[in-house]
């Protein structure tokens, strides 16, 4: 133990460098656990996407694809499903619920689904949590009444009552708006951490409202023109929507329901389990994961070499520090283990350090990560493999103070006593 | 007869490819004798420092240390036995900067149990052993024992050198040079408080030293020139 107190000793009175060192090896252990948790998070928060969905209903594509348009409000749709379909499959009695989902209009960025209350009632993300308003209430019988997902109110300031016009397609610059018939706030959802909160929810009769009067993907001009008034009259149930939800009744009906959609002979369609289609999209995105975590290895790699390359040129200045030991008494394995110490100490210093930086981060982070990314970021202890990580750390720096220690053992043996001046 | 603490006999030394650097047939040091070694640098003076203290070993020839015949002990039983027995003082800088002055004193107990029992059977304590040291070598202030070693005076500091060298009593202390960067009058008082030390725990000296104005001073005292046959030879 005496050794270990002149190893901190020794560090101290070269404190300057000490601590730059250690404060190398602190950013890139922050770096790797930072990485390592949003790694971490980002596969949860993403596997809990959508849950309690037993299938994902589309035009025929690819499921990848689907499960982008539909639950990740990413791409678009190749192509329409017909509203009969949905209502032949919607009414099957293994189904339990269905969600028909209208997508490709936006505002100001985020995506408009149209929808109708059973979204409410039946979709479900992360643990089997259901949706919840955290003010005012669902849409109801008017078409021109809107829910928000947490974000889109929040970014954007929008409270119940506002009124907004939605625009038509799904690029960030709209140039055609649906600005004859405005929508009004009516609730507004809890944050869910998912694509959801990034959403406006309309019914389904509100979207077909909007584009009533709309031929070949242009709005009617002068005497064809439909009020939004005169819309509220007229009857709204869609022709067609994007994609369509299933909750069945029984899991085991899964596959055989699945098959009787693919092969449905009113219109091409894909049914897709999302579980299974979450698992292929995400060993797409997997690949950037992995290399991320790799680099932020050799980050880490690079701060132990600073530490190596610190002790290493601190050697020859300390021939003489070495040699007062050895005239005292300390034997040459005494001297390599005050070097090994020494990298300890600095490697522990600076793990301690980043678990700290990574802790201060994360508490000032959260909030913005959680808005702008969806990422929920724990103030959580490390888990066991982050612990895993931070003991290789220390591993590999007990390793790299060998060389080190090897070097003033050679050293200490052939300049004994005294050395030269 | 008393003991002879150092015994050399027919001790050669050469580093390798190099002639041969160190030939004395015989040296011996008794116990509590003070014996001036006059040898001026170059003259093979650290490697026999060296080789006493076990840390070289010599080509060819017997180096007795109380007795113990060094040359048939291990490397790590070598050290042990030169902390166990041996106290050093060098020229300069001989403390750790960043241990207290009370640390650097104590710096041979935490490697040699046996000084450690000797300090405690003493005085009581490492501590108090290290105290006592101190202030007999004239650095009373308490205050002091607590500062770091590398703000006292080079005088002071060659002070606590030789408190470090003789706390444990160790039966023998080699002194390098140890006055040289300390000026005149301080060197003498530096000498009587140092033999005092040594004889009041009953070690020998072996002071080497290239200023012959010291050797009055010793009991005996000899040139590494005339001892080393090597030299003689070089010279001729």
């Amino acid at each position: 133990m005496y050794l270990l107190r002149l190893a901190l000793a020794s560090l101290a009175n070269r404190r300057f460098t000490a601590f730059l060192t250690a404060f190398a090896i602190a950013l890139s252990v922050c770096l790797l656990l930072a990485v390592e948790r949003v790694r971490t998070e980002a596969r949860a928060s993403f596997a809990s996407t959508i849950s309690g969905t037993d299938l994902i209903v589309g035009a025929r594509s690819g499921s990848v694809n689907l499960l982008l348009y539909s639950v990740f409000r990413i791409g678009n749709a190749t192509n329409n499903i017909r509203w009969d379909s949905f209502e032949h499959f919607a009414n099957s009695k293994q189904v339990k619920w269905a969600i028909p989902i209208s997508l490709g209009d936006s505002h100001r960025g985020y995506r408009v689904m149209g929808t109708n209350e059973s979204y409410f009632e039946h979709y479900q993300y992360g643990r089997q949590q259901p949706l919840e308003l955290a003010d005012g209430r669902a849409f109801a019988t008017d078409p021109f009444e809107v829910v928000l997902g947490a974000e889109v109110a929040q970014a954007l300031h929008y409270k119940l009552g506002d009124k907004l016009v939605l625009a038509h397609g799904v690029a960030t610059v709209s140039l055609v708006k649906h600005d004859d018939k405005p929508f009004t706030v009516v609730g507004i959802l809890k944050r869910t951490g998912t694509p959801v909160d990034r959403t406006l929810h309309i019914s389904l009769g509100g979207m077909e409202a909007i584009h009533i009067d709309w031929h070949n993907g242009v709005p009617a001009q002068g005497a064809g023109r439909i009020s939004a008034d005169q819309a509220r009259n007229m009857d709204l149930t869609p022709t067609a929507i994007t994609a369509f939800m299933l909750g069945l009744n029984s899991k085991i009906a899964t596959f055989a329901v699945q098959r009787d959609i693919n092969e449905f002979r009113g219109e091409p369609m894909l049914a897709i389990l999302p579980g299974v289609a979450l698992q292929e999209l995400w060993s797409l995105m997997g690949t950037a994961e992995k290399a991320l975590f790799v680099i932020s290895l050799f980050v880490v790699l690079t701060g132990l070499i600073g530490m190596l390359t610190a002790i290493l040129t601190s050697l020859n200045e300390r021939r003489r520090e070495m040699a007062i030991l050895r005239s005292v008494g300390a034997r040459p394995w005494h001297i390599a283990s005050l070097l090994v110490l020494e990298a300890f100490a600095l490697a522990l210093g600076g793990s301690v350090c980043g678990l700290a930086l990574l802790y201060i981060g994360i508490a000032s982070a959260q909030g913005y990560v959680q808005a702008n990314y969806g990422l929920y970021l724990p103030l959580s202890l490390p888990s066991t493999y982050e612990w895993t990580l931070l003991a290789g750390i220390l591993g590999a720096a007990v390793l790299m103070g060998t060389v080190p220690a090897w070097r003033a053992y050679r050293q200490s043996l052939a300049d004994g006593l005294s050395i030269r001046l | 007869m008393t003991q002879a603490l150092i015994e050399l006999s027919e001790l050669g030394f050469s580093w390798p490819g190099h002639p041969q650097l160190l030939d004395i047939p015989a040296f011996h040091l008794d116990a509590g004798e003070t014996l001036f070694l006059k040898g001026p640098s170059g003259s093979g003076k650290t490697t026999l420092l060296g080789l006493l203290g076990g840390v070289q070993r010599p080509s060819r020839g017997r180096v007795r240390l109380l007795g113990q015949e060094l040359t048939q002990l291990s490397a790590g039983a070598r050290d042990r036995f030169r902390v166990d027995h041996t106290g050093y003082i060098f020229q300069q800088f001989n403390l750790l900067p960043f241990l207290s002055v009370r640390e650097n004193v104590e710096l041979p107990c935490r490697f040699s149990k046996l000084r450690t029992q000797r300090a405690t059977q003493r005085h009581g304590s490492v501590d108090k052993a290290a105290e006592t040291l101190l202030a007999h070598l004239g650095l009373k202030d308490p205050e002091m024992l607590s500062r770091r070693a590398d703000s006292l005076s080079i005088g002071q500091q060659q002070r606590v050198a030789a408190a470090r060298a003789l706390i444990g009593q160790p039966e023998l202390v080699i002194a390098d040079e140890p006055t040289s960067a300390l000026d005149a009058d301080a060197r003498e008082a530096f000498i009587q408080l140092l033999f005092a030390e040594c004889r009041e725990a009953g070690a020998s000296l072996l002071f080497v030293s290239h200023d012959q104005s010291l050797a009055p001073l010793f009991d005996r005292n000899l040139s590494l020139g005339e001892l080393n046959r090597a030299a003689v030879a070089a010279e001729v």
